[in-house]
């Protein structure tokens, strides 16, 4: 039971909010400044934002929180068939997780060990009563990324903070459409699941000029990932002509391996902040995902399938930018004010945009409020992303139409200094 | 202190209500307008329009038909096809025989085929006591007696000028069997003696839906053993003229007017699935000499396309090398090879036609529906949310198994194109089909899924 308890915590159910299908939001003190805080981070939260921030941290310091995630999705189309006809995804609602751990092993080295998900996607459409008007491109895709993100930071002038982790990173793929057999003009669904583990590691730098002015930069390498163990499942009804039932057999094998690769992109950025007073500060951030690196998706089967055992669909994402300003206002020695605004730009060409990920541009307002008290700390962020309406045309699938989406954002973290 | 912390909750629980706009609008439904414009919808034209698919007319691609599911999208009341019963009149007719089955995707006595090859059967009428084809092949005596015109009165097998000419097969350029089906002439009176146009005419039609022009070439193309086409195909001048006419007849109903283009017919898989090279019965695979080449079938030169019906004369030795054992010394008969020469002349036709087609429908300001490029596209290989489609015999999608002709899949499809030509045309928005849900309902309606 504890261990189930613990899994639902750490993996959390996933979902897309950043470009492409990467995650920003690991901490509610950052969300709720729209994740502007690679300058100034300097709770353990860090470890992600950018770690060279521990080092400011003293002793032993703890910080975990949960955010609750609701997406809803829409899409109108497809035009080649009615463009007014409109189909809602599924409701997301997923409470991904975060833990922070650090230590002061000496005056100016930090350790930290971090516990997030960096990357994830979740949408499903249609049911299988009510299948959808795209069953044979997506019904339900999940990816689950859980890293686990040891670092450590230095201090070599007071001003002046690095850092270096690796991350052990793990993921969880479930990738479901319908299949058509057209000799007999049936539908089956199939399914593919993985996980696998890669390596990757991150790296982090913090400069403060004239006290006032902070600078900062990360860089977090691309991770490799390679799902050579998947099972993939082939489910057809059973007709009432047996001959069929093996024709299906011979062409869909029930169960069989599936393995794909995937590269998680490289990120990058720099965050300049600046303290108006002692107690107001602006950070204005500016973050790359590297999503060039997404290329294709190629599945290769251990039989065929359908004639085939390779499936490659081509993905080629583009490398995509986020502008992020977060404002923070200390009230007294207890009580923050937070507030953000971040535009993100869509990873996805527009003729390579599908259902499992409809993703584009998007605005984010976050607003936040943080409590202190001695050593113990709370902070509570909601996040309203907009996403602009997205009319794609001339997409590779013939699967043209307006995608709509938006999701509402609740965060709580907890943190405690020994 | 605590106001400004009741004005930030506050804040935030407000837009903590936002949730997504959906459009007012989910589904595009018919005005009456629109329903007025299919509200006497009618058909003419030749193999496709007709329904006609694996080598025969029968119900059950016909209510499957682009034009029956344009009818269904229009909401075209009382819409009404000739239905033939099961299995259908078609190519196989004179010899006994409806439509063809996918016996087997893969021959089971031959398991060790490294490429399917698949059992192809023509339903025999023997099987079928209930069905009369001579006499009352259609489904029921209510559409055989139907008081009206059929609202699709399209006839497989027939050139252009028949549409307006031809009131029997006997008196028709085509000599297409299915003219006297269809037309039911003599008609009872005030009908009589009536063309397909001349009854599409007393219907009094509001859409006219018109592709003819295909089987003019074909007829050229296609092999035939019972009913050989022995007349040279329509040449470019009397099609441009015959459709012409044609049009203008269409035109004088006052009807809105749509017309298709013709497809490249040598894209289809009739004439790209028999190699001309010989193959290995166990493997399914061609057989390479010492030096690892293909052999070519005797009779078949260099860039000669093989027409389906090939396969019969093979299995009985024609075309296979002296030194094979089943050689029967003779080469593969010249009727089922397209020489280059040949392929020119279709080529060559369908542009003419074509460009006659384009012409004359500019000038008359009618809507052509550019069913050349869509089929090119499908040859190509192309995928539509999801269905991936070639000209693939059997496992493409888009054909039926004739190789000639679109299956229910492929009808579906090209019923989008016209309805899409339609909205772009005349002033109407009508809803396109659904393409996964009504292929959906197909699995249902054949029988091979039983509803839960």
């Amino acid at each position: 039971m504890l261990k189930k308890v613990i899994l639902m915590l750490l993996l959390p159910a996933s979902f897309l909010l950043a470009s492409g299908f990467s995650i920003y939001e690991q901490n509610a003190r950052a969300m709720s400044m729209a994740g502007a805080i690679m300058a100034r981070a300097n709770d353990p939260s860090a470890i992600f934002y950018n770690p060279a921030g521990i080092s400011q941290l003293n002793g032993w310091q703890i910080n975990m929180g949960s955010t609750m995630i609701h997406t809803e999705f829409g899409f109108t189309g497809p035009a080649n068939m009615d463009a007014r006809y409109f189909t809602q995804a599924e409701d997301g609602n997923f409470f991904p997780s975060n833990f922070y751990l650090t230590y002061a092993l000496l005056p100016k080295l930090t350790l930290g060990l971090g516990i997030y998900s960096p990357f994830g996607l979740a949408t499903n459409w249609g049911s299988q009563e009510q299948p959808w008007v795209g069953r044979l491109l997506a019904t339900k895709t999940e990816l689950t990324t859980l890293a686990i993100n040891p670092v450590v930071a230095y201090r070599p002038l007071k001003n002046l903070s690095v850092a270096f982790g690796v991350s052990l990173l793990n993921a969880w793929v479930t990738l479901e459409k319908d299949v058509f057999f057209a000799p007999r003009t049936l539908y089956g669904s199939s399914k593919l699941k993985a996980n696998t583990s890669g390596f990757g590691f991150n790296l982090g730098v913090q400069y403060t000029l004239f006290d006032r002015l902070h600078l900062g930069a990360i860089y977090r390498s691309s991770t490799s990932l390679n799902f050579k163990d998947g099972q993939a499942y082939f489910t057809f009804p059973t007709t009432t002509d047996p001959i069929v039932n093996q024709e299906i057999a011979a062409f869909f094998p029930k169960k069989t391996k599936g393995q794909a690769e995937l590269t998680l992109p490289a990120s990058y950025g720099i965050g300049l902040a600046y303290d108006f007073t002692e107690n107001l500060s602006l950070e204005a951030d500016y973050l790359v995902f590297a999503w060039s690196s997404y290329d294709q998706l190629k599945i290769t089967f251990q039989e065929p399938v359908a004639g085939q055992t390779e499936t490659v669909t081509p993905r080629n994402y583009q490398d995509s930018y986020s502008l992020r300003f977060g404002l923070e206002y200390r009230m007294n020695e207890h009580f923050t004010v937070r507030a953000g605004y971040l535009w993100d730009q869509h990873a996805v060409p527009e003729e390579y945009v599908e259902p499992s990920l409809p993703e584009g541009d998007r605005h984010n307002y976050t607003i936040g409020l943080g409590y202190r008290y001695k050593q113990f700390t709370v902070d509570a962020a909601y996040h309203l992303l907009l996403q602009d309406d997205r009319e794609v045309t001339n997409t590779i699938h013939q699967f043209d139409g307006k995608y709509i989406g938006m999701a509402n954002l609740y965060a709580l973290s907890f943190g405690y200094a020994f | 202190m605590k106001i400004k912390i009741l004005i930030i909750v506050g804040l935030s629980l407000l837009l903590a209500s936002c949730s997504l706009l959906e459009p007012k609008v989910k589904q595009s439904t018919l005005s009456a307008n629109e329903k007025l414009l299919f509200s006497r919808l009618m058909a003419l034209g030749d193999n496709i329009i007709a329904g006609y698919q694996s080598a025969a007319l029968t119900e059950k691609h016909q209510k499957r038909s682009f034009v029956a599911l344009i009818a269904q999208q229009g909401e075209t009341p009382d819409f009404m096809q000739p239905y033939i019963g099961y299995p259908g009149l078609g190519s196989e007719s004179y010899a006994g025989y409806g439509i063809l089955r996918l016996k087997y995707l893969d021959d089971p006595e031959t398991p060790n085929t490294v490429n399917p090859d698949p059992v192809i059967v023509a339903e025999p009428f023997a099987d079928y006591p209930d069905f009369d084809p001579a006499g009352q092949p259609f489904v029921s005596d209510e559409v055989m007696f139907w008081p009206l015109p059929y609202n699709n009165l399209a006839v497989p097998g027939i050139y252009v000028d028949d549409v307006y000419k031809a009131t029997t097969r006997l008196r028709s350029r085509s000599k297409s069997g299915l003219l006297d089906v269809i037309l039911r002439n003599p008609l009872p009176d005030p009908y009589g003696y009536k063309t397909a146009f001349a009854q599409a005419k007393l219907f009094q039609p509001s859409l006219i839906l018109c592709w003819v022009g295909m089987y003019d070439v074909l007829a050229y193309a296609q092999y035939n053993a019972i009913n050989p086409v022995t007349e040279p195909p329509t040449t470019k001048k009397d099609f441009a003229t015959y459709f012409a006419a044609l049009m203008d007849s269409l035109k004088s109903t006052q009807a809105a007017v749509l017309v298709g283009n013709i497809p490249d017919i040598l894209d289809m898989p009739y004439f790209h699935t028999v190699p001309g090279v010989v193959i290995d019965t166990v493997t399914n695979t061609p057989v390479k000499d010492e030096s690892g080449n293909t052999i070519p079938l005797v009779g078949v030169e260099e860039g000669d396309l093989v027409l389906t019906p090939a396969r019969v004369f093979i299995r009985q030795g024609y075309g296979l090398p002296a030194n094979f054992p089943k050689s029967n010394g003779q080469p593969l008969p010249e009727d089922v090879v397209l020489d280059k020469n040949e392929q020119a002349v279709v080529l060559d036709l369908i542009e003419g036609y074509n460009t006659a087609i384009d012409s004359i429908c500019e000038a008359r300001k009618i809507p052509v529906v550019d069913m050349y490029s869509f089929f090119k596209e499908i040859s190509q290989g192309t995928e539509i949310a999801g269905f991936k489609l070639s000209a693939d015999f059997i496992t493409g999608g888009f054909y039926s198994l004739d190789g000639v002709h679109p299956s229910d899949l492929g009808h579906v499809l090209i019923a989008n194109e016209w309805l899409r030509t339609i909205n772009d045309n005349l002033p109407v928005s009508v809803p396109l089909i659904n393409v996964p849900e009504q292929v959906s309902q197909i699995a249902y309606s054949d029988s091979l899924l039983v509803k839960p």
